[in-house]
């Protein structure tokens, strides 16, 4: 009969995984970082209280065991939060091209793809935590900003300077390859107010 | 409700896009994308990237069906973990106990040893506070030796070494066993010295031992000399240097002086 343990973990372990292997790189890593995160939890399973926090308290035990990895094995460095992260900083300089203008719908798909992995392990630890704790841990923003222990604003802010990061990158892909159009490329915002 | 400017629509759309806006603000952003063709396409961009990123996230693979199970059984195998911790922390415990009884043994040894010649040097010390020390005063060697040879199981024989003054005997128990005590004076300083019928080669404490085989050793920061002669344990014990116990022994018996076997 399986445990509450087990259960817990059965219930997050590919979410688990999938963050693991896209934040490692590889499969060697990424189990080291998930078996490590287990063992962790299963040590301090009775300081979880609730059931439904069980997602966000397992991917900050990850965050934090992945930190001692990083510092032991120091393969790549560890990015600090600024002291005074500012909030909202939604300024968003992206380029906003009009996808309706897209010639090769598959070329652009396809190149998307390998850009935004690209991109994304360019993004600072926090962003890329953030966005990689959304995309592959399927966690809300509530759940990252308790898993990251940090307010439910700098979580959003993180969030969007990450996509801002991807959507520039993905831009700059798809007119450099001529999938949109540069015509089509800019779209200025304005106010409706 | 209000309506939302484009500036103020911008930085909603992220939260719009992935449901956690709260009613009101989702219904406002709707209505201002729904009427602004800019955030329209703005939101028809990121919903592209979007949906890059959800691709990319179904097509991560998942953990190999062997890692996932022995990650799932975790719970059993993380209880053996920790029952084979506590049984090395037993073990080391027990080791660090072994090995804290043998460094107290031989501590212990090393003081029980010592313990032996300390009990000669407390005795020096004692008798030399007590008023009178000496039962019996007397400068000749022959007195004394009668005076002890009535009183002891054995008959002992007073040293009688140049330049080293008798005072007189008493009588003691060392390791309950009787001894004759004698004490001298030399240049000013007084020497105990104990005779007894036992050899003074179960003392142990000594660190040397000089060429006519009289064994050395300091406590409490006296020196001791110990020796066997005429079928007796000898030990001197004196605050002087270790010279003088050495000469004083010398002329104690001519086994000594020679370097002899007793």
């Amino acid at each position: 009969m399986p445990s509450a343990f087990s259960e817990l973990i059965a219930g997050q372990f590919d979410p688990l995984y999938r963050t693991a292997l896209r934040l490692t790189g590889n499969v060697s890593d990424a189990e080291d970082l998930v078996q490590e995160t287990c063992l962790r939890a299963h040590r301090a399973r009775t300081q979880l209280r609730e059931r439904a926090g069980a997602r966000a308290w397992l991917f900050q035990i990850l965050r934090t065991t992945r930190i001692d990895l990083l510092r032991k094995t120091a393969r790549r460095p560890v990015l600090l939060v600024m002291e005074h992260e500012p909030e909202q900083p939604f300024a968003d300089a992206a380029p906003v091209p009009n996808i309706t203008a897209a010639t090769d719908r598959q070329a652009l798909e396809q190149g998307f793809d390998e850009e935004v992995l690209a991109a994304m392990n360019e993004l600072a630890e926090e962003e890329r935590l953030a966005l990689m704790f959304q995309t592959f841990g399927g966690l809300s923003y509530r759940e990252i900003s308790e898993a990251l222990e940090c307010p439910l604003g700098t979580v959003m802010s993180r969030l969007h300077r990450a996509k801002a990061a991807l959507r520039t990158r993905l831009a700059e892909y798809a007119m450099r390859e001529g999938i949109i159009p540069r015509s089509h490329s800019r779209e200025e915002g304005r106010s409706n107010a | 409700m209000r309506k939302l400017s484009c500036e103020e629509t911008v930085p909603l759309l992220e939260a719009f896009q992935d449901n956690e806006l709260e009613g009101v603000a989702s219904l406002a952003v709707q209505e201002h994308v729904e009427q602004c063709s800019h955030c329209a396409q703005r939101l028809r961009w990121n919903t592209e990237a979007r949906a890059s990123l959800l691709r990319l996230a179904e097509g991560t693979p998942s953990a190999s069906p062997a890692f996932r199970a022995r990650m799932l059984a975790l719970d059993g195998a993380d209880s053996r973990t920790v029952a084979a911790r506590f049984r090395q922390q037993v073990l080391a415990m027990a080791a660090g106990i072994v090995l804290l009884l043998g460094i107290g043994s031989v501590i212990y040894l090393r003081n029980a040893e010592a313990r032996d010649v300390m009990r000669f040097v407390e005795n020096h010390t004692a008798t030399l506070e007590q008023v009178p020390a000496l039962d019996f005063q007397t400068a000749e060697a022959a007195e004394a030796e009668e005076w002890l040879r009535l009183r002891l199981p054995f008959t002992p024989v007073v040293p009688r070494p140049t330049g080293y003054r008798l005072l007189g005997a008493r009588l003691c128990h060392i390791e309950n066993q009787p001894v004759a005590f004698l004490l001298y004076e030399h240049e000013g300083r007084q020497i105990s010295c104990f005779v007894s019928a036992d050899s003074q080669r179960r003392l142990r404490g000594f660190d040397a031992t000089a060429a006519n085989r009289v064994r050395l050793g300091t406590c409490e920061g006296k020196n001791v000399a110990a020796w066997d002669a005429d079928h007796s344990g000898y030990v001197l014990v004196g605050d002087v240097p270790r010279e003088s116990l050495v000469a004083f022994a010398s002329q104690s018996a001519p086994e000594i002086r020679d370097g002899r076997e007793n």
